[in-house]
């Protein structure tokens, strides 16, 4: 451990305790008038620890605009010593855009003259019996691609134990002998040849390095709550991405994507074991990803996460339904980390990691719990007080606001400002451009965020209770939600926000300033989930790096996809030309 | 088993799970630690991974 990097994560858990401390302070400024009652201490304890998570999730932008290591290497790159294996885990998806991946990345490996050091393998735990059968027919189209033969393969088990971390494990256990380094991808995951030849050279170089994690952007949105998310992860995430790597050190983070492992240290460190119980919190672990970065940790490899490697790419949600049902996966995976946490010899920053993760989705009750206690607070004016509190004013709730305001929205604005004077905007179609962007960003992300609160909040009372996430089935070859879609899928929030204003209206007047702007939005949930799913695809607004100069890797699998898909008249590979005895 | 591809020899799902297999070499992977300890062993663990400050 450097002494630099324990003043940085002190200094940070310091200032991020420190705020929240003043935070609650003004809060009991507010609250004290008149003594305060036993909700009042409840409240400024919420507004305590909801605050840390607050401050916590903004402070790595302050470290990420003083980082420069986000720029393309301009290092030559240089023929890997260690042989990589390409793992491309897959569960029913669409083969064709998953083997068009596939095919663009071998391509791009052939141009570097470095395929030989690079396999492809396809894990298939696919049990739709439909998809697995054109999984086996597209893989054979796979199989025409040059210098495909022993060096793509494809695999499928027929039960999918222990899902994506069970799959890999699999893998390894029967061929992880054959290689140095695993590069794991997602079925949407797609990385130009020079980025793989770059994480595989830097395990070569530093042979204490188990995990080297990519930031992968976000390419391919089409709809409107798609493409922010795009500009959002494009423009902000890398900065925030950049500033957390400085606290984590050599703790970093495991996404589960586009990142590579030494297959050595992770086969010695990760085998994960059946958790006591019965799920949510038994069995399984869900989040795999986060527990296998701590578990190298633990062993004493470095788990690093790189900015400086561009050209790494993945899709996200086109809607806030896909989201939320991702959403509600995560929520189960981070919640059962609380099984993790008290797990022998542990780093103390994966410990906090693992905190960090339940935080991000308890503090979701938590903020409505406080939202209700408010509301019952002032319905309840009279209730008697437990202590006196000298000082108080009505002034410290409006410079508690600003203050969360000031959290959530400067971060933001200082990316933007940075921008401008380092010229990473033109990125992004320049300063106006992107600045109106994030604005529109800002106003979308906070109509959205009671809706998500909300979501989140349900998605962690079905966890404690056991239950599904009973969203309705979505068209996977359609973005668009329908009115009727959204309603069937939210149609608690909007009771929800109409009896929250209602009760706010008759008994607690005096909080209808914060209640309003919370509760709106989540009347009009339905709404802005149908009307944010609609297609947007070459709007002058959200503008990503990626759709300003689109990677070459990303023109080739375009390309490939078009030239497979059967609305050019191929309507099985057949067409194409392979011979059905491929499949005997 | 239901499947319909047409012009193809996938019959059964076994078809899906044998082809194109993956080389052959084993690499164990211990299953590891994560559970079931005294709480005096959880708070010496707690206090030495304090260590970083």
């Amino acid at each position: 451990m450097n002494g630099r990097l324990t003043a940085t994560r002190t200094a940070a858990l310091a200032t991020t305790a420190g705020a929240s401390l003043v935070g609650g302070w003004l809060f009991l400024r507010f609250t004290g008038l008149g003594g305060l009652t036993l909700i009042d201490l409840l409240r400024t304890g919420l507004v305590v620890i909801t605050g840390f998570w607050l401050v916590w999730g903004a402070y790595p932008v302050q470290l990420g605009l003083l980082d420069r290591s986000e720029r393309t290497g301009d290092q030559p790159i240089r023929r890997p010593r260690g042989k990589t294996v390409v793992l491309v885990p897959i569960y029913n998806e669409d083969p064709i855009a998953t083997f068009s991946r596939i095919a663009a990345m071998n391509l791009s490996l052939i141009d570097l003259g470095m395929e030989e050091r690079f396999h492809f393998v396809v894990l298939s735990d696919t049990q739709n019996l439909e998809i697995a059968s054109r999984e086996a027919l597209w893989f054979a189209r796979l199989m025409r691609e040059p210098r495909s033969t022993g060096r793509i393969f494809y695999r499928r088990r027929s039960k999918n134990i222990g899902r994506k971390a069970g799959n890999i494990e699999d893998f390894i256990a029967q061929s992880g002998a054959a290689y140095d380094y695993a590069l794991v991808l997602d079925a949407d995951s797609l990385m130009e040849g020079e980025a793989m030849v770059r994480l595989a050279t830097r395990l070569d170089e530093d042979t204490q390095l188990g995990l080297l994690q990519t930031v992968p952007r976000i390419i391919g949105a089409r709809t409107v709550f798609g493409r922010v998310m795009q500009f959002a992860a494009g423009y902000l995430s890398p900065i925030y991405a950049a500033g957390a790597a400085k606290l984590q050190g050599n703790e970093g983070p495991y996404w589960g994507h586009n990142a590579i492992v030494r297959l050595s240290a992770f086969a010695g460190s990760c085998g994960l074991p059946k958790l006591s119980g019965r799920p949510p919190f038994g069995g399984h672990i869900l989040s795999h990803d986060y527990v296998e970065a701590a578990l190298l940790s633990r062993s004493g490899w470095k788990v690093q996460v790189d900015l400086s490697i561009t050209g790494t790419y993945e899709e996200g949600p086109e809607n806030l339904i896909e989201y939320a049902k991702r959403d509600r996966r995560w929520c189960q995976g981070n919640l059962q980390h609380s099984r993790l946490l008290a797990a022998p010899r542990l780093k103390f920053w994966s410990r906090l990691t693992f905190l960090q993760g339940i935080m991000a989705y308890l503090a979701s009750p938590l903020w409505l719990v406080l939202l209700a206690a408010s509301i019952i607070a002032a319905s309840f004016p009279n209730m008697p007080p437990v202590l006196s509190f000298v000082g108080a004013t009505d002034q410290g709730i409006w410079a508690l606001s600003l203050a969360v305001v000031t959290v959530l929205v400067l971060p933001k604005i200082l990316i933007l400002l940075a921008g401008a004077v380092t010229g990473r905007n033109k990125r992004f179609g320049g300063t106006l451009r992107a600045g109106t962007s994030l604005l529109a960003e800002i106003v979308f992300s906070t109509c959205l965020a009671p809706v998500m609160l909300l979501l989140q909040s349900w998605a962690v009372v079905q966890v404690l209770l056991g239950l599904d996430g009973g969203w309705p089935a979505t068209r996977r070859d359609n973005d668009q939600v329908s009115m009727k879609d959204a309603f069937a899928g939210t149609w608690w929030i909007t009771c929800i926000g109409i009896i929250v204003l209602t009760i706010t209206l008759v008994w607690a007047p005096a909080t209808l300033v914060w209640v309003l702007p919370a509760m709106l939005p989540a009347i009009a949930a339905p709404a802005l989930i149908s009307w944010s799913s609609r297609g947007f695809s070459h709007a002058w607004l959200f503008l990503s790096e990626a759709e300003a100069a689109p990677s070459p890797i990303v023109l080739s699998q375009r390309a490939i996809a078009a030239d497979w898909h059967p609305k050019t008249g191929l309507s099985t590979p057949l067409d194409a030309g392979v011979p059905a005895r491929v499949l005997a | 088993m239901g499947l319909s591809v047409e012009g193809t020899n996938v019959k059964h799902e076994s078809d899906l799970t044998s082809l194109y297999p993956l080389p052959n070499a084993p690499l164990a992977m211990p299953k590891q630690v994560l559970e079931r300890r005294p709480l005096l062993a959880v708070v010496i663990d707690a206090l030495r991974s304090l260590a970083w400050f």
